[in-house]
């Protein structure tokens, strides 16, 4: 008994280096399942990376900008201020598009190539100078800003950068504005040359006016009193003129460039509404795609896909069948969750037609995904590992807001998130539940559970030989 | 012998004809032009060693895969094939899974093939259970029942016996060899020499997808010295080198798979 100890211990390093290397053995002649451990990890890091660390905080904004040339700048009290560097600084932190005119702003918005414009008109400037004068009209010069409503993270990403951005500039301008402001209180003060929105001219000040009234007064000399009583009548009426133009000025500090906001696809969802859309096109999609994959992976675990397909049922309704079920018991979680949400999001019964026509076809296109792995797969195991490594990167990228990444990667992740059932699901149980597109993600669904089940069946010819 | 002899069948016409069977995976050829026949009454034993094509072929003539080349006599719906691992449903009862098969063959009058069936297989007693509690050969005569279900003039079974112990084996031989005097024609592969030689009327032999040798036992041992298993293994050894390729299209099947072509012919 002794020696075989012996000759364990005697063995260099052990039994575990011995185990590592047959392991590294093993997975050195498994390529495809090296090529998975390390491509995988690396697939969903970057995906993450491209959903997280280039969120809404660097999107991309058209900017449209009709003040004329030259025709930009505003005079504030000596300082000018200069329309565009005005727009830039409210599109700090933003990749900036610049756009022709509105339509073309709002196209690329509606395209998803920009996450939201911003539209300056030709007569913002012009309202503004005359906000800070004396005459003409007070209406506040108003940016539009156009939004893709379509998808309700992007646009309140956008709306609160907007707000957050034009809060910054609005407290520029205010700042100018006050210190102007001073300075014209000092003259009124102490008296000076008054260079102020186009009015120039010495100002007594209301310290001398005072001091002359002391010495009037006291002197009370009857021909100079005339004069006197002239010059402080003439102060009193310039500073009453005076405080008239500073109540819009006054006003015009707290908040002198107003916005109005203009969604491009119709009012928006509400962040409530698709988050309960997400959880249902989730669960549905996690339901589908394992029941359709383990359905099928079961009969071929069992031995019995062969004898099935050598029954009066073809390959083509086998699978159907399969993808019925799936998708149907896919759909009806989806109901559960929707119908739980209801009361908490307020969505309509009126549209739970329109909810089930939806759930349904995200679970025809997800049922045929997952029939499309089990046909892949050799066993149950295999391939419900098959479906959550696919569904973990087209879940993240599906959720990609549109114009958060560079147009190349957002090409491709168009493409993806198209070939898979999750991102027009989603469209569609959003438009279901609330409003929004409808009819493209259904035909889109359509196309894709066709599609789909074409591929399920190539795979299971290919795997079975099926006749 | 505790098993009943078949009768000699092979002076009848046959019931199957293959012709010219030809099955490539890519650059690999299993079955190189193989013709086979079996008469009903006979058993006929498809005997090859591992990678002979004994299992593509029983696939081509169950109508699992479509030959390259070649023609089957009969449809698919005309021939009981028996695979080799029992394809059943565990979760469902015996009596379900055999109504599920009746009805998906379109068998006349289901329910009663149905008892028929559970009466033949002695399985009338289980008929309730889940086949997921049955023993190997309860499965296996479940297998075997399903197979036999649309009553087909032609059964095929992959290794029937090479699951089951002495005495469900020979109690599966019993009822196998019952079938072929009822007048069907029994093919199953094997590379169990003693199996073949015991219950078979003829002798198909497979070597590197290719009939190397059709006959009876006898004629086959008779080449050397009345010692059939030594003439199976000269048969094997001149017709080339042990093609030991694992078979990509059936990896469930150790004892078989599709061998590449290595010379012999039929």
């Amino acid at each position: 008994m002794s020696a075989p100890r012996a000759g364990r211990r005697g063995r260099v390093g052990g039994p575990v280096p011995l185990l590592v290397a047959k392991d590294a053995r093993v997975l050195r002649r498994s390529p495809l399942l090296l090529g998975l451990l390390v491509v995988y990890p690396l697939i969903v890091a970057l995906l993450l990376g491209l959903a997280l660390s280039r969120g809404p905080s660097e999107p991309t904004v058209a900017l449209v900008n009709l003040v004329p040339e030259g025709g930009s700048t505003v005079d504030l009290g000596g300082e000018r201020l200069d329309a565009r560097t005005y727009a830039a600084r409210l599109l700090e932190g933003t990749k900036l598009v610049h756009a022709r005119d509105r339509d073309e702003a709002a196209k690329l918005v509606r395209d998803g190539d920009a996450v939201g414009a911003i539209v300056i008109p030709a007569d913002t400037v012009e309202r503004l100078r005359s906000v800070l004068s004396l005459g003409g009209e007070k209406t506040l010069p108003t940016l539009e800003v156009l939004t893709n409503d379509g998808d309700p993270v992007r646009a309140t990403a956008l709306r609160n950068l907007i707000e957050s951005r034009l809060g910054d500039a609005n407290a520029e301008i205010s700042r100018q504005l006050i210190a102007v402001g001073g300075r014209y209180l000092g003259v009124l003060l102490e008296g000076g040359d008054l260079r102020l929105l186009g009015l120039s001219g010495g100002v007594l000040g209301l310290r001398q006016a005072s001091e002359i009234l002391r010495q009037t007064a006291a002197a009370l000399p009857p021909g100079r009193q005339r004069d006197d009583v002239e010059r402080v009548e003439r102060f009193a009426r310039l500073a009453v003129d005076n405080l008239a133009f500073a109540a819009p000025i006054l006003e015009s500090i707290a908040d002198p460039i107003r916005v109005k906001r203009t969604s491009v696809t119709g009012p928006a969802v509400s962040l409530d509404v698709y988050a309960g859309a997400v959880a249902a096109t989730v669960s549905l999609l996690l339901v589908a795609v394992l029941l359709g994959a383990g359905l099928v992976a079961l009969e071929r675990e069992e031995g019995t896909l062969g004898r099935l397909v050598r029954s009066t049922i073809r390959p083509g309704p086998l699978l159907g069948a399969k993808t019925i079920l799936s998708g149907a018991a896919g759909a009806f979680v989806g109901l559960v969750v929707v119908a739980g949400l209801a009361p908490f999001v307020g969505l309509s019964a009126a549209r739970i037609p329109l909810w089930i026509v939806a759930l349904l076809a995200v679970g025809a296109a997800s049922g045929a995904l997952g029939v499309a792995l089990g046909s892949l797969a050799t066993e149950v195991r295999a391939a419900s590992l098959l479906a959550i490594l696919l569904l973990v990167p087209i879940v993240v990228v599906g959720l990609v807001p549109d114009g958060t990444v560079s147009s190349l990667v957002g090409v491709a992740i168009d493409g993806v998130s198209g070939a898979f059932p999750f991102r027009p699901g989603l469209d569609l149980v959003t438009g279901a539940v609330d409003h929004g597109p409808f009819v493209g993600p259904l035909v889109h669904l359509v196309v894709l559970a066709i599609a789909w089940t074409v591929v399920a069946r190539i795979a299971l010819r290919r795997v079975d030989g099926a006749a | 012998m505790p098993y009943d002899v078949p009768p000699a069948g092979s002076a009848a016409a046959p019931v199957l004809r293959a012709s010219g069977l030809v099955r490539r995976f890519r650059d690999r050829t299993a079955l190189d032009g193989v013709s086979i026949d079996a008469a009903a009454g006979e058993v006929v034993a498809i005997l090859g060693p591992n990678g002979a094509g004994k299992t593509t072929l029983l696939s081509l003539l169950a109508g699992l895969q479509r030959p390259d080349e070649g023609a089957v006599g009969l449809t698919p719906r005309e021939i009981g094939w028996i695979p080799q691992q029992p394809a059943l449903y565990r979760r469902l009862t015996v009596r379900e899974n055999l109504e599920l098969f009746a009805r998906l063959d379109d068998v006349p009058l289901p329910e009663g093939r149905v008892d028929r069936m559970l009466d033949e297989a002695d399985l009338a007693d289980r008929a309730d259970d889940r086949v997921g509690s049955l023993s190997g050969g309860g499965q296996q005569r479940v297998n075997v029942a399903i197979g036999l279900l649309a009553d087909p003039p032609v059964v095929l079974l992959d290794e029937p016996s090479s699951s089951l112990d002495p005495r469900q084996r020979e109690r599966m031989w019993r009822f196998l060899t019952g079938l072929a005097r009822d007048g069907r024609a029994v093919l199953y592969s094997t590379h169990d020499v003693g199996e073949a030689e015991r219950y078979a009327d003829r002798i198909v032999v497979l070597v590197g997808g290719r009939v190397a040798f059709a006959g009876t036992p006898a004629e086959l041992a008779a080449t050397a010295d009345g010692d059939l298993l030594r003439a199976f293994v000269d048969l094997v050894e001149q017709a080339g080198p042990d093609d030991d390729q694992p078979d990509r299209h059936h990896p469930a099947t150790p004892a078989d798979g599709d061998g590449a072509p290595s010379g012999a012919s039929a």
